[in-house]
């Protein structure tokens, strides 16, 4: 333990560190794909702060996805993609319509139901963004919701996909942080919830002062039970897919490819899925993985040399240099999780800020399991914030409608969610309490 | 998609050619991601049902599963890139207008050129090192060579898409025709 | 502690400078790990540096933060770093031989191993294949045999004999011969992927496991056990290695530093083996997790369960080995001390 001292050694970074770090940056704002500035902006790094050997970074092509935990990536792509073609989502939707369709904003806070529903099936993102999109859009616009509105309020709804379980974001955590990602499923259930219903009411504030619906749906009893029927083997798969998990059958990791499998089966028991389907329906999802993936793959040879030049130690020693206060020191890390939101997917942000973050965590009296959530859920802003938000590319390419205006009516949401992730970060029972 | 009215039977010729080519290498690149990405839904689905129902797993069943994947990505990257739809901010460079979207495609075509032949470079030397030294996998006890070579055949590819987007990008100059955008994220 | 931290950070920049070559030695565990699993990371980079007369810096890659195990070889091999920790067993994709310290019960106590791995049988056969592959052996770790580790609330109390392990889940790694192992004893083997194993024994996916009592408390088991027993069947060893072609540039001096460095660090880990095994025990009794020890009785099970002695191990043995001569004369090498002690009371 003497010794420990040794590797506090504190980084002196110059130029060599911040150049390729600030052409990083460059790259990303003057349209090079995101993997590709990573990529090289690690490489610049490697060869001239000549930390690590350059050869480290081909290999970590191969070892840094090498890992069995990253398979549930293209799976719960696919997941998601199962879900639209095999119809399920659609009676999801209805189930959710049904359910809360007699609110006063009822198609609002359906839709955001409906997202949450899909989100208990699908561990991404993306795929909910676009399913339910497509399926809402037109009818939130038929009702009296301006474009841009409905695109933001569905790309916010789709922001549970990762934030209720079964969920990669909690699998990569676990991953890169060493934790069993089935109690982090556990642990993130009521977050993500929260996250939910912080968008409904967040919509139902915008309603009020805009008053985009005008009329609603009555609920009926009989409507309600004849929709859970005619969804009951829709709703039946996350009752297998977290069952499965919780009764160890399966790990949640192998729940990614059990849940593709029972969507696909249902599909075609029900006839709306046709073996013909299956083809087109992996080709969709493997371009999708194929965009996702690289810059996970690039994002950890980054870590490694942010690593290996002992940013974590210089981060936290400057940190609580400036203050020894927890709330501030945690308050200055959702402040970087939101910025690093902006600019960046969140699976590479989990590889990239998880290690560097968590000794800060720790500093600040954090439990791994508290920041764990933390985390994910601060990132999961950045699904709708700009420049690079995921659900608004997904939205905005399903409608045409311009990025920038999405961002603009997301940002009540991105508020509203702010909230709960404050919550989240100030009363650590919310994530623990499931768990023990 | 009219041909030019200067075109000589040689011009029509090498186009055909250059489509006849251009329809196998998709083909091609669809069923291999088909392949690889059925491979992970049945391997560790088969896993699970072996664990579950007849008490007895294999040692190599995860290893697939690995595998298959890191091949997965990798193709489907390349096929991203030919598709372009490779995730990327273009709110900024937009703003310039037609031109400047051009030029920003360019700056990507070329950025992603020197990323893929310098990655392509580094990552030959790990499949070099294991023909070398013979290193085998842990579970299927099979030449690693065969898996760490997904790394350059990838970066192959992507070479290859970007040079294929470039000249795609040139012929649509020629023609007067504006930049290809892109293909979305589910359209 | 501010200006220490700063006297020591400015200590090292100079040694970097100082030093002909900075080298990097990379590690799976973190450096707070060293308490409970004695990889000993910081000696050995002290050591390196020291007994180079400071012409070598090391830079320390600890927790992972490279790769782990057997990349870390791959990462050795291609000359990318000099030095990696990573399992014993890491060395059987390259020297066979090295995959028989899983047959139970003949290698498995902490002196019979360091007897093994420092003999000439050992290192003839072994070192020699490994240099082959273009990497060498530096120094062992030792930290105690596997065990037998099992979920809470599966047993009432814990495992004494082969029987109480009978037909449940055994998690293994991709390995043929550890599978061969626990069938022997009667359990049911699933292999499962090490970074998969923490959620899959909290849920039930698999029931038990084999890691040693250091290893499960460094990995954060501690609550998801409920008893640990110390069947002290195969060795769960580790390995310093560096690349060869680094090695064979260096001049003579520098040479024998780095040999005399890895000897002395293997002494003292050696040396820190009980102290280590007694915080790993006594932070397990304090998370509720038994530890137990067999009864020579129960023991004796175990070996006529899944023993070296068995027939069923012949063919193995002579895969690996070569012959069945060839294995006993390894087996007679377990006996013999080469001037290394350790405790082996695990
Ligand atoms: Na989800
Ligand atoms: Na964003």
């Amino acid at each position: 333990m003497e010794f420990m001292e040794l590797q506090q050694a504190a980084a002196s970074l110059d130029w060599t560190f911040y150049a390729p770090l600030a052409a990083l940056i460059v790259m990303i704002l003057v349209g090079v794909p995101v993997w590709v500035a990573i990529g090289l902006g690690t490489l610049g790094m490697l060869t001239f702060t000549e930390t690590l050997p350059l050869s480290v970074f081909g290999e970590s092509l191969f070892e840094g996805i090498n890992a069995f935990a990253l398979i549930a990536v293209p799976l719960f792509i696919l997941t998601g993609d199962a879900l639209v073609r095999s119809g399920l989502s659609g009676k999801l939707l209805d189930v959710a319509e049904a359910s809360v369709g007699g609110l006063k904003t009822g198609l609002g806070s359906s839709t955001t139901l409906g997202c949450g529903f899909f989100a208990c099936i699908s561990g991404s993102d993306a795929a909910g963004a676009a399913a339910v999109g497509r399926m809402t859009i037109p009818r939130l616009v038929e009702r009296g919701y301006p474009l841009p509105a409905a695109c933001a309020l569905v790309a916010s709804g789709a922001c549970t996909g990762i934030l209720i379980p079964p969920s990669i974001a909690y699998i990569v955590m676990g991953l890169v942080l060493g934790m069993s990602a089935s109690t982090l499923f556990l642990a993130a259930a009521i977050p993500g919830v929260m996250v939910m219903i912080s968008v409904m009411a967040t919509n139902m504030v915008l309603n009020r002062i805009y008053g985009f619906e005008g009329d609603r749906e009555r609920f009926s009893w009989r409507r309600w039970i004849d929709t859970v029927w005619d969804a009951r083997w829709a709703l039946f798969v996350p009752v297998v897919i977290l069952g499965g998990i919780y009764t160890g059958i399966f790990t949640p990791t192998e729940a990614a490819s059990v849940a593709v499998v029972v969507v696909v089966i249902i599909g075609l028991r029900q006839g709306r899925l046709t073996l013909g389907d299956i083809p087109r329906m992996l080709e969709s999802s493997a371009r999708v993985c194929g965009v996702i993936v690289p810059i996970i793959a690039v994002s950890l040879p980054l870590a490694q040399s942010l690593a290996s030049l002992d940013i974590p130690q210089t981060l936290v020693s400057g940190i609580s240099g400036v203050t020894d206060a927890p709330w501030l020191m945690i308050l200055m890390m959702i402040g970087i999780l939101v910025l690093a939101g902006c600019v960046m997917e969140t699976t590479p942000n989990i590889v990239i800020l998880a290690p560097l973050l968590l000794p800060l965590a720790l500093e600040a009296g954090m439990n791994e399991f508290h920041f764990a959530i933390l985390m994910v859920t601060t990132l999961g802003l950045g699904f709708i914030t700009p420049p690079l938000g995921l659900n608004l590319f997904v939205v905005s390419g399903l409608t045409r409608c311009s990025v920038l205006s999405i961002a603009r009516y997301a940002l009540p949401f991105v508020l509203g969610m702010l909230i709960v992730v404050l919550m989240i970060a100030y009363l650590p029972w919310l994530s623990t309490w499931a768990i023990g | 998609m009219a041909i030019s009215s200067t075109a000589t039977p040689k011009d029509t010729r090498w186009r055909a050619l250059r489509l006849r080519c251009d329809d196998v290498d998709r083909r091609t690149e669809r069923w291999l991601l088909l392949t690889f990405y059925a491979l992970i839904i049945l391997t560790v689905a088969v896993e699970v049902i072996r664990r579950f129902a007849l008490n007895y797993s294999s040692v190599w069943g995860e290893e697939l599963a690995r595998y298959a994947f890191i091949y997965l990505a990798w193709l489907a990257a390349a096929a991203a890139v030919r598709d372009r739809a490779h995730i990327r901010i273009d709110v900024l460079i937009n703003l310039g207008g037609p031109r400047m979207k051009r030029l920003g495609w360019w700056i990507s075509d070329i950025a992603t050129l020197v990323l893929a032949v310098w990655a392509l470079y580094l990552s030959i030397a790990p499949v070099l090192t294991s023909i070398n030294f013979g290193s085998v996998t842990a579970g299927l006890r099979v030449s690693q060579a065969f898996f760490l070579a997904a790394i350059p055949v990838g970066f192959l590819l992507i070479a290859w898409r970007v040079v294929q987007s470039m000249l795609a990008d040139i012929r649509r100059m020629q023609r007067g025709d504006p930049v290809f955008d892109g293909q979305k994220l589910f359209d | 502690s501010e200006s220490a931290m700063a006297a020591t950070a400015k200590e090292e920049s100079e040694r970097e400078n100082a030093a002909e070559s900075t080298i990097v030695l990379a590690t799976g565990y973190t450096l707070g790990a060293s308490r409970a699993y004695p990889i000993m990371q910081l000696n050995f980079k002290e050591n390196l540096q020291n007994f180079s007369g400071g012409r070598l810096y090391v830079k320390l890659a600890p927790g992972g933060q490279l790769a782990t195990g057997g990349a870390l070889i791959s990462m050795v091999q291609n000359g990318s770093i000099a030095i990696a920790q990573h399992s014993l067993s890491n060395l059987s994709s390259f020297a066979p031989e090295a995959d028989l310290v899983n047959i139970p019960y003949w290698c498995g106590e902490n002196q019979r191993l360091i007897n093994l791995v420092t003999s000439d049988a050992w290192r003839d056969t072994v070192h020699h294949k490994v240099e082959e592959r273009g990497f060498k052996v530096l120094s062992y770790i030792c930290i105690d045999p596997r065990t037998v580790a099992v979920r809470e609330g599966l047993l009432d109390g814990p495992v004494r004999v082969p029987d109480d392990i009978s037909g449940i889940k055994f998690r293994v790694p991709s390995s043929q011969i550890l599978q061969q192992v626990y069938r022997l004893a009667g359990a049911n083997p699933t292999p499962v992927a090490w970074g998969e194993t923490s959620s899959a024994i909290k849920q039930g996916v698999a029931d038990a496991l084999d890691p040693s009592v250091q290893a499960l408390l460094v990995f954060g088991f501690t609550d998801v056990l409920s008893s640990i027993s110390t069947i002290q069947s195969v060795p769960d060893a580790q390995v310093y290695t560096c690349n060869k072609a680094w090695f064979d540039s260096l001049d003579g001096a520098l040479q024998d530093a780095v040999m005399q460095a890895s000897d002395v660090t293997f002494r003292e880990n050696l040396a820190k083996v009980p102290a280590a095994r007694a915080y790993a025990h006594d932070q397990m009794r304090l998370a509720g997790v038994e530890v137990y020890s067999l009864s020579d009785e129960e023991k004796a099970q175990w070996v006529e369960r899944c023993g070296h002695q068995l027939p069923a191990w012949d063919e193995t043995k002579r895969e690996l080995a070569g012959s069945l001569e060839a294995f006993d004369k390894l087996l007679a090498a377990t006996e013999v001390q080469n001037g290394y002690f350790v405790d082996s009371n695990a």
